[in-house]
């Protein structure tokens, strides 16, 4: 297999783990953040910044200082917005993606600016070190293994019955005693903290990381992946982020030129996401919603 | 004396930009309970259609403005048919997630903003603003233009005011967007009143994004900006008019000079971005909050009327 296509197959799985990782707050409890690809960016300039002291080695304290940061950062905003209505908080995390994007351009002494950050190292774990594309790979592959099982475990457990619980029917919810604010909040930390992880990946694998890879656009790229696939599925999710993430480069097949591939790429997002919410508004695989049934006296998936 | 009047005029015209967008947006969500995040395509299509007509076409400025009104607001009506309306189960009652007005407007935004990157590459584009000279307003000097700019945009605003106040379309506007049901038993028609609603803030944005044009650069991305604040500033004052709008726009303005001021260049987005939340926290929240205490603290000072005789339980 050559150097591209695991570099294309690598890519792949990191983002659908990343959809995955987003299906639990957006898909899960019902919290439309646009600030995923921030979170995503606190982990990957974690490692950029700690892997330039440490080398490889940084990457688990990256991941451990990125999970810190994105789960404070949630928390904070979670409590403060998760009382609003929907609007606010889709605007809140809107506006959160925004001002981090603007600090990633100008924060340079830590973030060096629009230059970016290059020459990060790969990540060494336990002395072992993704240093070629199969590596590479396989690093992404038990991230993606880990971020499917723990999302179907949360879906399978109680507190995935209470997640969807307080999505569906919030007030119903609160009158059994569910902590629907609470919950809610835990799955945007949860999520955030995922996202992180992945963003440390994304640095020790590519090398090179700068703030255009962490824009609003690419939030919104991972919503697509996320509505394209099935809001509340996790393998819709990954299936959506798989197949996003595979766009840019069959675009690349018709000898496009760069700027004109990227427009055509998100056009294609956009009208991706509108045709599936028009036409499929559950996605490709939609979520097994839990339905009475009254034939069976019982419940069924 | 001269920087703060010079930062209040700067204030005025980007403020203005801001209040067209707020205007848009909040009249939308409140009349329709859909939040019109594909304004901020709107906003970089009027400004991509006056370059179309005048550096393309060497058509005049009113024309290209009018173009861009019109082209914005046909857009506008044609996203709400289109898309807003089969999503939010106008035409047919289906079981769709909360969020999916919210996602089908945001894949607008993102087709719009992408096809004129298209269309018209990535760079900034760029257009000499009329020649209007310089006024100088106490020891502050500033593009005579942009003054007229600002007070473009205010007329515009006035006139949508104007339009929503005293006109029958405007009232029955106002009457869906307070009663959806009531609306529809008096005979008022959703559909019309949403066709002309979607084209008219359509073509305000558009004339927005048209006269912003014409007085700095624009890229296909700049709609994002302009579209957060328009609708951050909606939505802390949900209740307001389009005086208020525009006033807290022109507030939020000179904020952000401040943060020009204070901070440097390049971190006057964080500190509005970081103040507008600041308050749209405040104001749904801990307002209501204060308000509801204070009710409650009232009623608990004020004596019961003493039963009269003769009353059941006497």
């Amino acid at each position: 297999m050559s150097d591209y296509v695991l570099t294309l197959i690598t890519f792949a799985l990191l983002f659908g783990s990343l959809a995955v990782a987003y299906n639990l707050s957006v898909g899960l409890v019902g919290l439309l953040s646009i600030s995923h690809a921030a979170f995503f960016s606190i982990g990957a300039y974690a490692y950029g910044v700690l892997g330039e002291s440490m080398g490889g080695d940084g990457f688990l304290p990256a991941c451990g200082l990125g999970m810190l940061i994105a789960a404070v950062i949630a928390v904070t905003l979670g409590v403060l917005l998760i009382v609003l209505p929907e609007q606010y908080v889709i605007l809140g995390t809107f506006a959160l993606q925004v001002t981090f994007t603007t600090l990633l351009t100008n924060w340079i002494d830590v973030t060096n600016g629009v230059q970016g950050m290059a020459g990060i190292p790969p990540i060494r774990l336990l002395g072992w070190e993704a240093q070629s594309g199969l590596a590479k790979l396989g690093l992404t592959v038990v991230f993606a293994a880990g971020t499917l099982v723990l999302s179907w475990l949360v879906l399978a457990s109680r507190l995935g019955f209470i997640a969807r619980a307080a999505r569906d029917e919030p007030a119903a919810a609160a009158a059994i005693g569910i902590a629907v604010r609470r919950t809610r909040v835990g799955f945007f930390v949860l999520g955030a903290c995922l996202a992180s992880v992945a963003g440390a990946i994304y640095a020790g694998v590519i090398g090179y990381i700068d703030p255009s890879s962490f824009t609003v656009e690419v939030s919104i790229q991972f919503l697509s992946m996320v509505v394209v696939g099935g809001l509340g599925s996790p393998l819709g999710a990954f299936v959506g982020g798989i197949m996003i993430s595979l766009l840019p480069p069959v675009l690349q097949e018709f000898s496009l030129e760069l700027n004109a591939a990227a427009a055509i790429q998100q056009v294609v997002f956009g009208a991706l996401m509108v045709a599936m919410i028009v036409f499929r508004p559950g996605g490709l695989l939609p979520e097994r919603r839990l339905v009475r049934n009254r034939a069976a006296g019982g419940v069924a998936q | 004396m001269t920087l703060f009047t010079g930062l209040f005029l700067q204030a005025l015209y980007i403020g203005s930009e801001w209040a067209i967008v707020a205007v848009a947006f909040g009249l939308v969500a409140r009349t329709c309970r859909v939040y019109h995040l594909a304004l901020g395509g709107l906003f970089s299509l009027g400004a991509y259609t006056i370059f179309f007509v005048i550096a393309q076409h060497h058509g005049g400025v009113v024309i290209a403005i009018v173009a861009a009104s019109v082209l914005a607001g046909l857009a506008g009506a044609l996203i709400d048919r289109l898309v807003y309306q089969p999503v939010t189960g106008l035409y047919g009652q289906r079981n769709v997630s909360h969020l999916a007005p919210f996602v089908a407007s945001l894949g607008v935004m993102i087709v719009i903003r992408n096809g004129l990157q298209l269309g018209f590459g990535a760079s900034p584009l760029f257009m000499h603003a009329p020649r209007l000279g310089i006024t100088v307003v106490n020891g502050a000097s500033v593009e005579t233009w942009r003054l007229l700019r600002a007070a473009l945009s205010l007329l515009a605003i006035l006139a949508f005011g104007g339009w929503l106040r005293f006109s029958r379309a405007g009232v029955s506007t106002r009457a869906l967007g307070q009663n959806t049901e009531g609306a529809s038993v008096v005979g008022i028609s959703e559909t019309l009143v949403r066709l002309q609603l979607f084209f008219l803030t359509g073509a305000l944005t558009g004339f927005g994004g048209a006269l912003a044009l014409l007085s700095h650069s624009i890229k296909p991305e700049d709609g994002f900006p302009v579209l957060l604040y328009g609708s951050l500033i909606a939505l802390i004052l949900p209740e307001a008019g389009v005086i208020a709008w525009w006033l807290a726009a022109v507030a939020a303005a000179l904020v952000y000079g401040l943060g020009v001021v204070w901070f440097g260049q390049g971190w006057e987005d964080t500190l509005l971005q970081g103040v507008l939340l600041g308050a749209l926290v405040v104001t749904r929240t801990v307002v209501p909050h204060l308000r509801h205490t204070l009710r409650r603290r009232a009623e608990r000072t004020t004596p019961l009327a003493p039963l009269a005789e003769g009353s059941p339980g006497v």
